[in-house]
């Protein structure tokens, strides 16, 4: 017996620390788990553009030119985002675990370029959107809104934006770091 | 119990312990994560069982599933950490000499199997796994001979690796 072959034996007996009853049990639970998290996406979608629909028709925003602008902005850049997430997930789901590592390797970069694309062009743009959206509300804001109120809503924005724009960076650069490894790989 | 689920309950029994050494290995014996890509390529299995026309083994057929599904943890944050961290591990059951030799080897085996390139480790697998070569290139999509040499080639690495450990 050579050296390899008996590195393949010790590989091979090695003790096992996992029932595989245990994991058939996580399989099934997982395989219901997939279908529900589709739905609940679905739902996520749904909801998020009946939520701003509704919203827009609550405040009246239809009365007002500024507000139809302001608040279409916002709510458009929203949903489209939530629309790019979803559909997004859901092409990662779907991608073709049949095909030859390599093949599936060159896939998953083309995923990842476009993914490339969502960040850097796209979401940037629709970011610069809402918040275009939002400066034209603060006047409605500012005339219908206490003072106390209003300067509630600046002052929160000032905070939350920062915020987005760091958790957005860090959600890039995970996926470029995805993108370089699988480049990198012969 | 459906056809289905039997033919899918027979695949797992047949291809689970292979599975789980091939996702261990994949992961420097973090078994967690290798839990989790074992879990997920079953469920991929079990999605695409219909599909199985029998053009090759279905032992090679859950291999490409695992490997390709391997490649979709790179986006993992306990993947990440693995790459950091080494985190390798297997205690010996009991403290007779013999427990601890395979242990100490197998510690060795998953360091240096950590070390290699995603592709190497992958292929190194399949072939610690005893898989033909012929049915490795077809999992790797990647002609016959390259893999031969390409085998031979990790394999040197892998000893040199272990002996210098």
């Amino acid at each position: 017996m050579n050296d390899f072959e008996k590195i393949k034996e010790t590989w091979v007996n090695q003790r096992e620390d996992f029932s595989m009853e245990d994991v058939f049990g996580a399989v099934k639970k997982r395989i219901k788990k997939v279908g529900n998290q589709q739905k609940i996406a679905n739902i996520v979608l749904v909801t998020t553009i009946a939520v701003l629909v509704f919203y827009f028709f609550a405040v009246s925003a239809f009365k007002d030119s500024q507000m139809i602008l302001g608040m279409s902005m916002m709510i458009c850049s929203l949903i489209v985002r939530v629309a790019i997430e979803v559909l997004s997930i859901r092409k990662l789901r779907k991608l073709n675990a049949l095909l030859s590592t390599s093949q599936f390797k060159a896939v998953l970069i083309r995923y990842y370029k476009e993914r490339k694309t969502v960040h850097l062009v796209v979401t940037p743009l629709l970011f610069i959107t809402y918040i275009l959206g939002f400066v034209i509300l603060l006047p409605v804001f500012k005339n219908n809104l206490s003072t106390g109120l209003f300067w509630y809503v600046v002052i929160s924005s000032i905070i939350v934006f920062p915020v987005l724009i760091v958790f957005i960076a860090k959600q890039i650069q995970k996926e470029l770091r995805v993108l370089e490894l699988l480049e990198k790989m012969e | 119990m459906t056809e289905k689920e039997a033919l899918f309950k027979e695949v797992y029994r047949s291809n689970y312990s292979n599975i789980m050494r091939l996702c261990m290995g994949y992961v420097g014996g973090n078994k967690s994560l290798a839990n989790d890509i074992v879990q997920d390529t079953f469920v991929k299995v079990w999605e695409n069982l219909e599909g199985f026309k029998g053009k090759s083994k279905i032992s090679t057929w859950v291999y490409r599933i695992a490997v390709n599904t391997c490649l979709l943890y790179l986006r993992n944050e306990k993947y990440k950490k693995v790459q950091i961290d080494h985190n390798v591990l297997q205690e010996p059951t009991d403290h007779s000499p013999e427990a601890m030799d395979t242990s100490n080897k197998l510690n060795k085996m998953y360091h240096c199997i950590n070390e290699l390139s995603e592709q190497n480790r992958a292929i190194i697998l399949l072939e610690l796994e005893g898989t033909p070569q012929k049915e490795i290139a077809e999992v790797m999509g990647q002609k016959h001979e390259a893999i031969r040499t390409r085998v031979h080639r990790i394999k040197k690495e892998l000893l040199k690796c272990i002996s210098n450990e």
